[in-house]
């Protein structure tokens, strides 16, 4: 079936974006918290 | 503060932009041959085929309208950062409708102005018929610049104080005008085809409803953005 | 608020954020009910008589569609709160609102791209739903740089509000206009059209979306506070060590 490529791509594509996302908060929240403590950050 | 008093500040603040505006000639005629220069690029980009390039008219000549005249909102509030005078204007007491209608005012003189000499040569360039439907097409033009520079006026008196004004602006303004260029653009190739399937109304009187949505919308927030 | 609190110190002043305890496994819930979800969906729909396999790209195009205009609804009412109680509180919500909503909305043209491939041949159709998707994604993101681009804390929730409340306005007047622009001319309307069979799979997938989308929204907001009492007290902090010309000098 042709088809599955293209499923196979959207499913790959959400989780991909998802997960992303919660990364960059989480890079965000890290940074904030060194900056709240007075460090500074790479 | 009467109705009438704020109204003749409207007329003031419109006047002392024009004014300004006629001082330095330059501005007109950059924004003006940038329009021209992209009605040549579209031509030359679209193909040397009559027949798609009158198809096309309607819509370059609105995109040339648009990209040029973005260029002239920003400075519409630039006379005032330079010099600082714009705190000096927010203190005067009063409304701050009477800013914002006053350069909208100035600005839409200046891109009708534009458009007297760049529809028509885009008539020309374009082998689109103009003198079809006069009056409507000039309705068109007038309406549908009524809707860029609302949006335009207002979205300037943002992007006009940021870091990054040229790019700010564009990027702000042009998703509103979405509706505005839809509609005007239909209605001009309709109009300058025949208007086969009697679309130009709906689309005028659309392009009205626009207008007073997007001028209604614009006021009611225009404290917040200029005071702010 | 219980949980997980957050000293901000600098220079012997200090103020606490807390944040609640329960954002951390709300984020695992989250993800976890998105994979719970979207196996049901995969394993209970039958293949559909005319899209094939194809319908289970519904399940993740659909919820995250949904949840990004929700996410722009929140930008909407927040902005509005804002202006009328001028609380910081709103500006923030409403912009870890757009963020998301943003990166919900690229995700959402993504997958109709990736759903309209195989199903009508094309990459990329002129239809309403898909153009004010587009439009939105540009509103957001024209939010979101304004708000890069404007350092005073006030100026820039005054104007984000400002310009949230007028792009959300524009949305449904752009899906109209592209629906007029293509009516008049007779064109295709690209069918959308659901069966039952995979109404419990889809609402499922959609409570899933919008759970994660709220832990989203919360973190970021979290963040965001954060963030504006950092900034709070280094401008604070400036304000002791800098003399007056190099402050006037900051203040272009």
């Amino acid at each position: 079936m042709s088809e599955w490529p293209y499923i196979i791509a959207a499913y790959g594509v959400s989780w991909f974006v998802l997960v992303s996302f919660a990364f960059y908060l989480m890079a965000r929240d890290r940074r904030a918290r060194r900056a709240a403590r007075g460090e500074s950050w790479p | 503060m009467t109705f009438r008093r704020e109204l003749a500040r409207a007329r003031a603040v419109a006047w002392k932009d024009l004014r300004t505006e006629r001082r330095s000639l330059a501005n007109f005629s950059g924004v003006l041959f940038l329009a021209l220069l992209m009605l040549l690029l579209f031509g030359f980009a679209l193909g040397p085929d009559a027949a798609a390039l009158r198809e096309s008219a309607a819509g370059i000549i609105w995109l040339a309208v648009l990209f040029s005249g973005v260029l002239a909102f920003n400075r519409s509030y630039q006379v005032e950062l330079d010099d600082g005078a714009f705190e000096t204007l927010l203190l005067y007491p009063g409304a701050r409708w009477p800013i914002f209608v006053g350069k909208l005012v100035a600005n839409l003189a200046f891109v009708l102005a534009v458009e007297v000499v760049v529809v028509p040569l885009a008539g020309v360039l374009f082998h689109a018929d103009l003198t079809r439907s006069l009056l409507g097409l000039c309705g068109v033009l007038l309406f549908g610049t009524v809707g860029f520079v609302t949006l335009g006026t207002f979205y300037a008196a943002v992007a006009s104080r940021t870091r990054a004004r040229e790019v700010l602006l564009p990027l702000l303004l042009l998703p509103m005008l979405v509706p505005v260029l839809i509609a005007a653009a239909k209605a001009t190739g309709a109009l300058t085809t025949g208007d086969v399937m009697g679309d130009a109304g709906s689309w005028i009187r659309l392009l009205v409803a626009f207008d007073l949505i997007f001028f209604t919308a614009s006021l009611a927030v225009y404290d917040v953005v200029i005071a702010g | 608020m219980k949980g997980d609190v957050m000293e901000v110190k600098l220079e012997g002043e200090s103020r606490a954020i807390a944040r609640p305890r329960w954002l951390m496994p709300l984020g695992l819930i989250a993800f976890g009910a998105l994979a719970s979800a979207q196996t049901f969906g995969f394993i209970m729909s039958p293949p559909d008589r005319d899209m094939g396999n194809l319908e289970k790209i519904m399940y993740v195009h659909v919820p995250a569609a949904w949840t990004a205009f929700v996410c722009f609804f929140v930008v909407f009412v927040e902005s509005v709160r804002y202006l009328w109680t001028s609380q910081e509180r709103h500006d923030l919500i409403a912009a870890a609102a757009a963020e998301t909503g943003a990166a919900l909305t690229a995700l959402t043209l993504m997958l109709g791209s990736i759903w309209g491939r195989p199903t009508w041949g094309v990459w990329w159709t002129w239809d309403a739903r898909l153009t004010s998707t587009a439009v939105l994604l540009v509103v957001f993101v024209g939010y979101l740089v304004l708000r890069a681009f404007t350092d005073d804390p006030v100026r820039r929730a005054k104007w984000s509000a400002a310009i949230g409340i007028l792009g959300a306005l524009n949305v449904p007047i752009v899906y109209m206009s592209v629906q007029w622009w293509r009516t008049l001319h007779q064109l295709q309307s690209s069918p959308h059209t659901l069966l039952p069979a995979y109404a419990m799979s889809l609402r499922l997938n959609g409570i899933a979306a919008l759970l994660l989308a709220f832990y989203f929204i919360t973190t970021r907001y979290h963040v965001a506070r954060l963030e504006r009492a950092n900034e709070e007290l280094a401008d604070a902090d400036a304000l002791v060590v800098t003399d007056v010309e190099t402050l006037e000098a900051s203040y272009v």
